[in-house]
């Protein structure tokens, strides 16, 4: 059996506050967290505000520090690489971001930008790099005279095109897209994801998608994995997983989402607070929230694992 | 039941160094007591102006056009100067805006700024004020409200400090809520519960809604009826059932074709093609004519607003029975 | 967007073009002048040529030593734009340096490094020149620039380290990070480029700043020294005179004003255009 493209085992990102003198408190952000990705293949990672998906795809990208637990990719340890190695295995995973003011250095031509990666790792002569630019800004559907333009005098949509021009530089072969879409417009939004899923076939691109936006989700992964709170609560193969959830998180996400048909007016989900009461020291992150007719005492000290039953795995004493 | 806010040709104009613009232009709609109209459109269509234009609050560069006119209860909010106008902000209509992190002062209590609100538009003693800001905070939702009245606005999550803002917004009973995107900022399940509030006031006090959003989903499950707004100009406007089901104007269909579907069968979202066009490069007839798949000759001229059924009109010539 | 447009912003801020205009043509005299213009060290007429009223052949009349006072105000103002100018530079640059690495690397270093800052600007930065200056009896002029260059960076290091750690977070940052950049990439060409807006009003405002403080020097002696002139030492030498023959430090301190309000037209202009922001 093949290794998997990207395997990520136990793995947990803490934040610690540094004070010039002593040790800070210890802010866990992820939490024995594991997942796989296979070559060409797409999994999405949805949650809210605090749920850890973005710092997990940074740790992935080691641009925060890991406090435990293994990644591999292709085949190395990404957490052990230094220097050299490190740069060069960073070639094979990059990141594009939420589209924002600041997702592209405000004082650098677009052209410049998509250009950085091709020069940090020597990978055309310069005399050839315009026209690798050029290559590249025409595969995300942009026009060639936009390298010579500043990112503020683009729409959204375009910006948003250079940071995948920019990631695509290097020919990854796995792309973290944190939020990609959100901020974007519905018919932006709809363009992006139809270039998204473009590239991945073209370029047999893996791609780690993460969302707040179970619907858009659904547009371009082939599994799901739900977060709350830093840990994974369901995951499984995506039709499986909105179809019959199993997790009450991921059910009251489902519920939550609005559906854009008037004949559809449910009710939102019964839950017991929205108002963050901290995470739990033991048991279940989401006992404080949930709704489930069986939640006990249980679900207060003891933390659930992962279990797998038909075609998710959900971490839930009482679900199915 | 005549209309409580009837907006007419609303226009507002930007001098600019290279001409002036219109972002706004020629925009009508009404919305009746206890109703929510949805305007909708995407970034750069005039939304959150048209909002700020109704209150006056626009850019200092930006004025209104002679001809625009806004009847709250018969009469003309845009001829409102001074106090009458100090009067009819926060009393007669309320404004909520999308980052309530911005919107509430840092260094006051969140209980005081409603009680302030309270205060500035209803004969109240202070305990009186601070005692119905307090019940106020409770009915929007937040658990021990004589508690969270003390918090200061960056001690409570995102959606605390949104039903916050509702509660400042509903203080002094308005007769007409304005809700610019009240959830973009908000997560999912969060998102949901904000939204049943607004239209739970709307049920019980027959509070009139104008609510402005992007997402189409919030508008379907909410709204009574849908404005969609294009490049300054209302395209498209419905009952929600109406406007979802049978879309009359191409860009409507084409919004609704890209909206990505969680229910039902799985299907690729169709995305369309371009973006919204600047008000300084609008094309002199239809506004939609380069991005739309059914253009044909007539489209080099503005179509004006038809009605093809009882409360639904177009503007668009396809509409007119031509094609 | 809300990112500002700084092409252009000479052609549409008047204050700009006024401040620019008068530091251009106070330039300008600096360099080309000279010709036209009497040796400022002559001294022709020890005689009756003593403390002469503006007039013809002297437009701003003569010292005390019958030197011509055009020919010194406009030597002199070479002398004090230069080191004007190379003290704010190398403040400037200083300053940046140490706010970059400070704010970039974090942690310890950027805790030190701000120790370090807070120590010395306890000591008034006059005093501390004072010292230096009466401490080395004849100081070069390129030693006056350095002495005051060195002590007045410290305060642009803590403006420029305070918009590096906002920087720093951005994701344009990141994603140089994600692509393999080097620490040093990214300070040089994503960074610097980025606190280039704040440093080039603390660089205009340091100009003007340095300008008073060697006046300030030279007027207690202790700067530029004779007979090198410079504005401030002008103004030393005409103390006696001020009653008798004011026009010999008038035109000086004139000339100062000009300098400083022209520098701080165009700092502060900038400054309220984009209003500190500048990403």
């Amino acid at each position: 059996m093949t290794e998997p493209l990207l395997l990520v085992r136990n793995l947990s990102v803490e934040y610690r506050e540094r004070p010039l003198f002593g040790h800070g408190r210890r802010v866990p952000a992820v939490e024995g967290v594991s997942l796989e990705i296979a070559r060409g293949e797409t999994l999405a990672l949805v949650g809210e505000s605090g749920s850890g998906k973005s710092s997990l795809a940074q740790a992935i990208v080691r641009l925060v520090d890991v406090s435990s637990g293994e990644i591999r990719f292709a085949g190395e340890d990404l957490l052990a690489a230094r220097g050299e190695n490190l740069r060069r295995l960073r070639r094979g995973v990059q990141i594009v971001f939420q589209d924002s003011a600041t997702a592209l250095n405000p004082r650098m031509l677009v052209g410049d930008a998509v250009a950085e990666g091709l020069i940090i790792h020597d990978l055309v002569a310069p005399g050839e790099r315009a026209g690798r630019v050029a290559q590249l800004l025409e595969e995300v559907g942009l026009d060639q005279g936009l390298a010579g333009r500043y990112p503020r005098d683009l729409s959204g949509g375009q910006r948003q095109r250079v940071g995948i021009a920019r990631a695509l530089a290097v020919d990854p072969a796995l792309l973290i897209c944190d939020e990609p879409v959100s901020a974007l417009d519905v018919s932006i939004q709809s363009q992006i994801l139809a270039l998204l899923r473009e590239l991945q076939q073209r370029r047999g691109l893996a791609c780690l998608f993460i969302a707040h936006d179970l619907a858009v989700v659904r547009q371009i992964a082939q599994r799901t994995m739900v977060m709350y709170l830093g840990r994974v609560v369901e995951s499984g193969p995506t039709e499986a997983l909105l179809a019959s959830p199993q997790h009450p998180y991921t059910q009251a996400l489902i519920a939550s989402a609005p559906d854009p048909d008037p004949s559809t007016r449910e009710a939102p989900p019964a839950l017991r607070s929205d108002l963050s009461a901290g995470r739990p020291e033991a048991g279940c992150p989401f006992e404080p929230r949930c709704t489930h007719p069986r939640r006990d005492a249980r679900c207060r000290t003891e933390r659930p694992e992962l279990n797998q039953a038909g075609g998710t795995s959900t971490a839930c004493h009482y679900s199915p | 039941m005549s209309a409580l806010l009837e907006v007419r040709d609303l226009r507002v104009r930007i001098p600019l160094p290279a001409g002036t613009v219109t972002p706004v232009d020629g925009v009508s709609f009404s919305v009746d007591c206890g109703e929510m109209l949805a305007l909708v459109g995407e970034s750069g269509a005039g939304k959150s102006l048209t909002c700020l234009a109704l209150l006056q609050l626009l850019p200092a560069a930006a004025y209104l056009a002679s001809g625009s006119t806004a009847l709250l209860g018969g009469q003309d909010i845009l001829a409102l100067r001074g106090e009458a106008l100090r009067a009819t902000r926060g009393k007669r209509i309320a404004i909520v805006f999308q980052d309530a992190g911005a919107s509430l002062n840092p260094v006051l209590t969140a209980g005081d700024q409603v009680r302030e609100t309270v205060l500035a538009h209803l004969p109240m003693t202070r305990a009186e004020a601070r005692a119905r800001a307090v019940s106020l905070l409770g009915e929007m939702g937040l658990p021990e409200p004589a508690v969270q009245y003390d918090r200061y606005p960056h001690q409570l999550s995102g959606g605390m400090r949104q039903r916050v803002m509702l509660a400042i917004a509903l203080a002094a009973e308005p007769e007409l809520l304005i809700a610019d995107e009240p959830t973009s900022a908000l997560d999912v399940t969060v998102q949901a519960q904000i939204l049943e509030l607004i239209d739970h006031e709307r049920r019980t006090r027959g509070l009139g809604v104008l609510l402005v959003s992007h997402d189409l989903g919030v508008v379907a499950s909410r709204a009574d009826r849908v404005a969609v707004l294009y490049a300054g100009q209302i395209v498209e406007q419905a009952p929600t059932r109406e406007l979802f089901g049978a879309p009359a104007h191409p860009y409507t269909r084409g919004l609704l074709a890209a909206i990505p579907r969680l229910r039902g069968p799985f299907a690729t979202t169709r995305p369309m093609p371009g973006s919204v066009p600047d008000p300084a490069s609008w094309p002199s007839g239809c506004r939609f004519a380069p991005r739309c798949p059914e253009r044909f000759a007539r489209c080099d001229a503005l179509p004006a607003i038809t009605q093809p059924s009882v409360n639904h009109a177009v503007r668009c010539w396809l509409a007119e029975g031509g094609s | 967007m809300g990112t500002p447009v700084t092409s252009g912003i000479v052609r549409r801020t008047p204050s700009i073009r006024v401040g620019l205009f008068l530091l251009l043509a106070l330039g300008a005299a600096a360099l080309f002048l000279p010709h036209f213009l009497p040796d400022p060290r002559a001294q022709p007429d020890l005689v009756s040529g003593v403390l002469l009223p503006p007039g013809w052949s002297h437009p701003l009349g003569t010292d005390h030593l019958s030197r011509d006072v055009l020919a010194r105000l406009v030597y002199g103002g070479r002398v004090s734009l230069a080191i004007a100018l190379g003290a704010a530079v190398l403040a400037v640059t200083l300053g940046a340096g140490v706010g970059l690495v400070a704010g970039y690397a974090g942690g310890r270093t950027d805790a030190a490094l701000m120790r370090v800052v807070d120590a010395a600007l306890a000591v008034p930065r006059l005093i501390l020149l004072l010292l230096v200056v009466a401490l080395l009896e004849r100081i070069p002029l390129w030693g006056l620039i350095l002495a005051i260059g060195a002590t007045g960076w410290l305060g642009t290091s803590r403006l420029v380290r305070a918009e590096t750690m906002r920087l720093r977070t951005l994701e344009f940052v990141r994603a140089a990070r994600a692509l393999g950049a080097s620490h040093a990439r990214i300070l040089l060409r994503h960074l610097a480029p980025n606190v280039a807006g704040p440093l080039v009003v603390a660089t205009t405002l340091a100009v003007g700043d340095v300008m008073l403080l060697e006046a300030g020097l030279s007027y207690l002696g202790l700067g530029v020294q004779a007979p090198t002139p410079s504005w401030g030492s002008m103004i030393f030498d005409a103390k006696p005179y001020l009653v008798t023959a004011p026009w010999v430090a008038v035109a000086p301190g004139t000339a100062i004003l000009l300098g400083v309000f022209a520098v701080n037209l165009v700092g502060e202009s900038l400054n309220r255009r984009f209003g500190g922001r500048w990403t």
